[in-house]
């Protein structure tokens, strides 16, 4: 049996305010903290990530070369193909400018613009290693593998050759130079 | 309480039954399909990310794209360099993870000719939406 | 508000309380920001695919956090606690004791929740909502990572103390003259769910414990590298996340239980089949969790185990089916909307374990695995069933928390939105899964059922987005504004309700409860 005799008291709009005040301030300022830092949440590996992908905090350092030759300039476009299985620089196989060869001479500078004109993630950076993505000879990278260029980024490296050889330039990330996304530095 | 509550058990009943009868017809088709035949062929499958690779018994590699013939068994050992992926041709109910430190196995024997999707069924990662490969099955 | 002792309090009174109604007030409005939050996360995903290519967002890696965090979110910052919030206002009034076994663990339990949300919410890591490894552990950037592992180790850890806290009310507080058996469905559903916590919870907490150092490169239990098994790790999460899914529906199933019966105007069919049903479900629920992994290359025994524990559970969730169905039938039956949604809770929830049957049939699980069939099938049970029915229950308490009623077209509106949403978005889900689309997908190819099927299912959703809003408005504004709520009788069944108003509790004398 119901013999509730005290007032009854109601929620008010003063009470339903201070409530969305509170509410809708935190949602508010947690956002502006998680944006302020951007990339940050996301920036590093695991410790076991490290391990495994090889990839440690600095690129295999190059001896600090001087420059004697000229200054090369190079524009380099990750592109895929439509169906994602090819992937490439510049252009698709078969087509004029796949994968350019580029010939120098120790001593010059090559200068990269690297661009990613595809619309998946992509790094760039100039190994000695015939295969695979480590060995990335220091400051010749754009972005790394965990953290790669979106569609539209781009960026620029120099790469000055000490000694002759080939190397080759690859996207770093895992797999693409196998799908296609490698060419060759020949230096005299 | 004091009322009468056959019709539940006969409702019971009738649920077990079909429950039963699922589970046992399951059973008996998995049964059939869980081994691979004698004289199926076996193809290497390897999961990376973000792409898949192919070997054939012959030593021939494939990458992103895999060549069968029509009408014969073919064996998938299914391993995985990095992370946990699943080798999927939907169109042939081909599935089954790929585990790095282990190698898994499943077979098929594809009963048409044509083009057909490969995909990856287990997230794993950036690219993972994209993780696909084409299966060519040829008639030969 | 009036559930809580009829008198006005200071805001910061009501956060520093320890008293039940209070910290349900704070676990309920909690999980209903965590549910707008969550949905705003599932709305960006549905708009961005919507078609192939970009519509909304730039890159996969947002993505794949988006749809972590949304995983995340509705089931640990919604579901649970606001399973929780109910169990606290009405369990100790329900067993006639004058508050939980344990306030002050009882608050602090609820503490523990709020920055467990901003760790997930702010890291926003990206692997999915299980953390499979060796991804978990070697692909996934951190600090993201980390502090989702130590947000849900917060969460596990208010899970079990909340649990330890419904079980000792629940078996030792309960008012002597009031036995076992007799107690109401509700609170049976709350024993049943919290002893499955207690069971199951300290698994994962260990899992996560040895992902963290997995991830920290002193441990491999899970890294092949260093000599581990991920499929441990499945072992692991699963057997704590298939009873937790039960965790999940069985409050839900009680709040029916609650509504059912009181808007039919008759009795519940079998109290005892109710009982019967949450004792089994609590037991059997354990023995089905490698459903899940029927795909990682277990051998065939092992498959055949599972598949015939997951069947087992299923008899016991057709026994509340057929209570509820059995209870409405000749009843006085008023389709206010806290019946309305119970009712369409009932019915997705049989669409929800009808295609579970399907999963679970072993051949039939390598078409469904991983794909949208399976976002389908999970959704008509969390959206379908406990969202239906928790939402239903707030607008059933909504009278007693406020003092007023909401609107009731609005109500009514909202859930025609969300049943013809919920039908569209997730049983068409199936029907993509069966052509073979992948889950956790940041865009897919030009395939044309894919591209119709996946603009309809965002249509779908866009439907379910306009009836929260409607009902997130009905929700500030009536109860800053609404008709003050006849606190005897606020839906008009005629007859007198023992609780949650008019209770004498023997504890508390004239005027409390």
């Amino acid at each position: 049996m119901s013999e509730y005799d005290e007032t009854v008291w109601r929620t008010s709009p003063g009470r339903v305010g201070k409530l969305m005040a509170i509410l809708g301030g935190t949602v508010i300022v947690g956002t502006i903290i998680f944006f302020a830092l951007g990339d940050f949440w996301i920036s590093e590996l695991s410790p076991a990530g490290k391990t495994f992908y090889g990839i440690t905090d600095e690129d295999v350092a190059a001896p600090t070369v001087v420059q004697t030759g000229e200054d090369i300039p190079i524009t380099l476009d990750f592109i895929e193909s439509k169906d994602f299985r090819t992937l490439a620089f510049n252009a698709l196989p078969g087509e004029p400018g796949n994968n350019p060869t580029i010939n120098v001479t120790v001593g010059d500078r090559i200068i990269f613009n690297i661009l990613n004109a595809g619309k998946s993630f992509h790094a760039f950076g100039v190994t000695l290693a015939d295969e695979g993505f480590g060995g990335i000879l220091g400051g010749t990278s754009v972005a790394s593998a965990n953290s790669p260029l979106k569609p539209g980024e781009g960026g620029t490296s120099e790469f000055i050759p000490s000694e002759p050889g080939t190397y080759y330039y690859i996207c770093t990330v895992p797999g693409h130079r196998e799908m296609g996304m490698v060419g060759t530095i020949i230096v005299e | 309480m004091a009322h009468s509550n056959w019709a539940e058990w006969i409702y019971l009943g009738v649920v077990t039954a079909l429950l039963i009868y699922v589970g046992a017809e399951a059973w008996n088709i998995e049964r059939i399909i869980d081994h691979a035949p004698e004289d199926a062929e076996i193809i290497k499958v390897t999961a990376q990310q973000w792409f898949w690779s192919f070997e054939h018994e012959d030593g021939t590699k494939e990458v992103g794209e895999l060549h069968l013939k029509k009408d014969h068994a073919y064996k998938f050992e299914i391993q995985s360099k990095d992370v946990v992926h699943n080798f999927n041709i939907p169109e042939y109910v081909v599935l089954l993870d790929a585990i790095p430190g282990r190698i898994n196995t499943v077979w098929f024997s594809p009963n048409e000719a044509g083009e057909f999707d490969i995909q990856c069924r287990e997230y794993c990662g950036l690219i993972h939406y994209n993780m696909r490969a084409k299966l060519f099955v040829e008639d030969i | 508000m009036v559930l809580e002792l009829g008198k006005a309090r200071p805001v910061w009174q009501i956060m520093f309380s320890t008293h039940h109604t209070d910290v349900g007030l704070l676990y309920l409005v909690f999980s209903l920001l965590a549910l707008f939050v969550g949905g705003a996360m599932a709305i960006a995903l549905r708009v961005e695919l919507f078609a192939p290519g970009v519509q909304l967002i730039e890159d996969s890696m947002t993505y794949n956090r988006l749809f972590t965090a949304h995983g995340t979110t509705m089931i640990f910052l919604f579901l649970l606690p606001s399973a929780t919030a109910v169990g606290n206002y009405l369990v100790p009034i329900m067993v006639r004791y004058k508050d939980m076994a344990y306030p002050k663990l009882n608050a602090i339990a609820f503490w523990m929740i709020p920055p467990a949300a901003v760790l997930v919410w702010l890291g926003m890591a990206d692997f999915g909502w299980y953390a499979n490894p060796p991804y978990s552990v070697i692909s996934a950037p951190a600090p993201a990572a980390e502090m989702w592992i130590f947000g849900l180790k917060m969460l596990g850890v208010s899970s079990i103390l909340s649990s330890i806290n419904f079980v000792v009310t629940i078996m030792k507080c309960k008012h002597p003259d009031l036995s076992l058996g007799k107690i109401s469905l509700l609170s049976w559903s709350f024993l049943s769910s919290s002893i499955i916590v207690l069971a199951a919870m300290p698994t994962f907490a260990a899992a996560l414990l040895m992902l963290l150092t997995d991830r920290l490169g002193a441990s491999g239990f899970f890294n092949p590298a260093m000599g581990g098994d991920p499929i441990a790790y499945s072992h692991l999460f699963w057997f704590t996340f298939h009873p937790e899914v039960y965790v999940l529906v069985i409050p839900a199933i009680g709040m029916m239980y609650e509504i059912i019966p009181r808007f039919s105007r008759r009795p519940i069919f079998s109290h005892y089949s109710g009982v019967a049903a949450f004792i089994i479900l609590a037991i059997v629920s354990f023995a089905s969790w490698a459903h899940h992994m029927f795909a990682t290359g277990m051998s065939f025994t092992e498959k055949t185990v599972f598949m015939v524990g997951t069947l087992a559970a299923v008899p016991a969730s057709a026994m509340h089916v057929f209570n509820f169905l059995a209870t409405m039938w000749n009843g006085r039956i008023k389709f206010a909307t806290p019946m309305m949604w119970a009712v369409g809770g009932i019915a997705l929830f049989f669409a929800a374990g009808a295609g579970g049957v399907v999963n679970t049939a072993m051949p039939l699980d390598f078409i469904t695995h991983d794909s949208y069939w399976v976002v389908g099938h999970f959704h008509l049970f969390v959206f379908g069933t406990i969202a239906f029915g928790t939402i239903g229950f707030v607008y059933y308490l909504f009278p007693y928390i406020t003092g007023r009623m909401y609107n009731e077209k609005l109500g009514v509106v909202h859930f025609i939105l969300a049943f013809v949403g919920a039908c569209i978005t997730f049983f068409t889900q199936h029907i993509l899964g069966l052509f073979g689309m992948p889950r956790r997908v940041y865009d897919y190819p030009e395939i044309d059922e894919w591209v119709s099927m996946n603009a309809l299912i965002s249509v779908g959703a866009m439907i379910i987005l306009v009836g929260m809003v409607i009902f997130l408005g009905n929700l500030i504004y009536s109860s800053a504004k609404g008709k003050p709520a006849n606190l005897e009788d606020p839906f008009g069944l005629g007859g007198k309700y023992y609780y949650p108003f008019a209770q004498r509790n023997p504890h508390h004398g004239k005027g409390g409860y």
